[in-house]
């Protein structure tokens, strides 16, 4: 049979102590939930904008949930379909040309520029897509390129700056075999997107397309 | 009563295992090395890659560059999109953020300050990709989610100077004293997240891919490589006269994707999708040059390792290099201090310290400890001064930073062994000195 001590005594809390602990255990406990609820509520947001973001538009429940997150995943770039490569397609390559104050063309291919420095080598892509943007949107854009690429070239006195869109074709084993490259002219379409003057007078918008035709 | 009590009985037991599925999965307590070794990664690359922008700051950002505002406004589409740099308008507000924003990387890099810096990270990375988006590809998107979620997380804790700092704290009240691995519920979660964001990259990369003609007929590799982009004359070579490599590469690249979110979970599977992954990533960096890319994507999957891993790479280490022991002047305030500096690096714990004047060293006598510091080798040898360093710099991880300052061939030793032994000499006067400071 168990006997109280009197060093049993001494570790005993007071009684005036007691309703003190249990108040405290019980807001620690509380703590803890509230903690793992906050801790939930934040995963489970999270995960759910990491599977709506990159889900297909046209279902009405992703348009819903959307209309919620969307603020979440627009402030925190996270609104991104990850469709890398898909699909590969084909490529277009931005060009221009310089007619210089004799009236001579000179073409310009930036992305086949040798790099001159570590740093245009690292960024080659980012610019390459600068130059996709470009071609995307050549008209809108071009009252402040003109003057950009006009004033790269002051050696040549420019009086117009066109780009050009160099868009690749299909492009075949056999095509490789006979020693041809993809952007040679019989795999790729040229198209004029713009004239710009570097003396300022009005932008002129070119369409034309010139495909030039395949060797038999 | 007893046909409604079973049905709640059942409800709650169902509502129980659910909250213990759901804990199991989200908030395991877990340390937050997989995290760091992500911070870390992804710190250099970004450090790097922000770096090297810097002589295109105002070409690709600015507000006469490439990418005029109101071009750029063009691809930015709603409120919530938003950039520090639409509100600038002078040259030195670009260099001022931009300086601010590497010097805020490399912080994040090396863990240091890292629950303050990673939002500042995290605000830059988002502001150079919104202003101007026709820069940005995949890899920005990565770098953005990864970030997000290494803020959220207690980053930091682990491989860092915080950790540094911490350590060398507690070692300056106590040399034996060991601060216990950072450990929480809440480093499982985060982790899950990233491993969750990864999976779920994967999966989407490999669903987008499986509606795709060319990725189904098997060409996709080819055409890949016939764009100027990616083209490679020699690979071209090889894969217009074996054509099957084409299909062999198109499918094996959707299977290692369409594998990885499911068997990326299990125990046994997870090591052979991890090796499939960074694979397929190397085959990137080596065949298509894309190197930031490929490199975001490994050190994102680096995720994935286990920490049971990381303890026994760890082990494995501290086995082959063997026991080290230094041997310090107690007495010596400065000795204590730098000795505390040292050990705060040591995360595997490899050094063992002895304080020759409470318990001398049976190799080496007092009287030369009195005039240098040593290092016992695990074969007995015993180095002295600037060569116990040396040999200790290169065998700790967390000290290999040292390493160009300990190796560079003559200079080092010519200058390190006069440095070292003035120091040694005078430390009486420094401890006099760094204890007054």
């Amino acid at each position: 049979m168990l006997t109280k001590t009197p060093a049993a005594d001494a570790v005993l809390p007071a009684p005036a102590a007691l309703p003190v602990q249990a108040g405290a255990v019980s807001f620690a406990r509380w703590r803890a939930r509230l903690t793992t609820l906050a801790m939930s509520l934040l995963v489970g947001w999270h995960s759910l904008a990491l599977f709506v973001a990159p889900a297909p538009a046209d279902s009405t429940t992703v348009q819903a949930l959307r209309s919620v997150l969307q603020p979440y995943l627009s402030l925190l770039r996270l609104d991104t379909g990850w469709g890398f490569f898909a699909p590969v397609g084909k490529h277009a390559q931005f060009r221009y040309v310089i007619k210089d104050g004799g009236g001579i063309d000179h073409t310009f291919v930036p992305t086949e520029e040798a790099a001159t420095s570590i740093p245009k080598y690292v960024w080659w892509r980012e610019w390459k897509y600068l130059f996709d943007g470009i071609m995307e949107s050549a008209e809108a854009r071009a009252s402040s390129l003109g003057p950009l690429l006009c004033r790269e070239h002051p050696e040549l006195d420019p009086l117009f700056v066109t780009l050009v869109k160099i868009q690749e074709e299909n492009y075949l084993p056999d095509d490789v075999v006979n020693g041809k490259r993809p952007l040679d002219p019989e795999y790729a379409t040229v198209e004029t997107l713009v004239r710009i003057p570097c003396r300022s007078s009005p932008v002129q918008p070119l369409r034309q397309s010139i495909r030039p035709r395949r060797p038999t | 009563m007893t046909s409604l009590a079973t049905p709640v009985r059942l409800g709650r037991e169902a509502l129980t295992s659910l909250g213990q599925a759901w804990t199991w999965f989200w908030f395991q307590e877990c340390t937050t090395v997989p995290l760091e070794v992500v911070r870390i990664g992804i710190g250099a690359l970004v450090l790097f890659h922000f770096g090297m922008a810097t002589p295109f700051l105002l070409d690709l950002w600015g507000n006469d560059g490439w990418m005029p505002p109101e071009a750029a406004r063009i691809y930015v589409d709603g409120p919530w999109l938003q950039s520090v740099f639409f509100y600038f308008t002078a040259p030195w507000q670009w260099i001022a953020f931009h300086a601010v924003f590497l010097f805020c990387i490399a912080a994040f890099m090396v863990g240091w300050r890292t629950a303050f810096v990673k939002w500042i990270v995290l605000i830059g990375q988002i502001s150079f990709d919104y202003r101007n988006l026709t820069v940005v590809y995949g890899v920005d998107s990565i770098i953005c989610s990864l970030l997000l979620i290494m803020c959220f997380a207690p980053t930091g804790r682990a491989m860092s100077l915080d950790r540094v700092r911490a350590v060398r704290a507690a070692k300056r009240r106590n040399l034996l004293a060991t601060l216990p691995p950072y450990a929480s519920p809440w480093a499982g979660a985060c982790i899950r997240l990233m491993q969750l964001q990864m999976a779920i990259l994967f999966f989407y990369s490999a669903v987008g891919k499986m509606r795709i003609d060319e990725w189904v007929t098997g060409d996709a590799i080819w055409l890949a490589f016939t764009t100027y982009e990616f083209y490679n004359p020699w690979l071209l070579e090889v894969l217009a006269r074996q054509y099957w490599l084409v299909n062999i590469m198109t499918y094996g690249t959707l299977l290692i994707e369409i594998a990885y979110p499911f068997l990326i979970w299990q125990r046994r599977t997870r090591p052979y999708l991890l090796v499939a992954a960074i694979f397929l990533h190397v085959m990137f960096i080596v065949l298509m040059r894309l190197v930031y890319f490929g490199m975001v994507m490994i050190f994102g999957h680096l995720i994935f390792l286990r920490p049971e891993w990381l303890t026994r790479w760890g082990e494995a280490w501290k086995r082959s290099m063997g026991d080290m022991e230094m041997i310090y002047d107690g007495r010596c305030g400065f000795c204590v201090r730098s000795m505390a500096w040292l050990l705060a690096f040591d995360g595997l714990k490899q050094i063992r310290i002895r304080n020759f004047r409470t318990d001398p060293s049976p190799l080496v006598s007092d009287a030369l400890v009195e005039k240098a510091l040593y290092t016992v080798l695990p074969d007995g040898r015993a180095l002295p001064g600037f060569e116990a360093y040396r040999y200790v710099v290169l065998r700790v991880p967390g000290l290999w930073w040292l390493v160009p300052l300990f190796y560079v061939p003559v200079l080092s030793r010519l200058l390190g062994h006069p440095i070292y032994n003035w120091i040694a000499a005078n430390r009486s006067r420094l401890s006099a000195l760094t204890a007054s400071a």
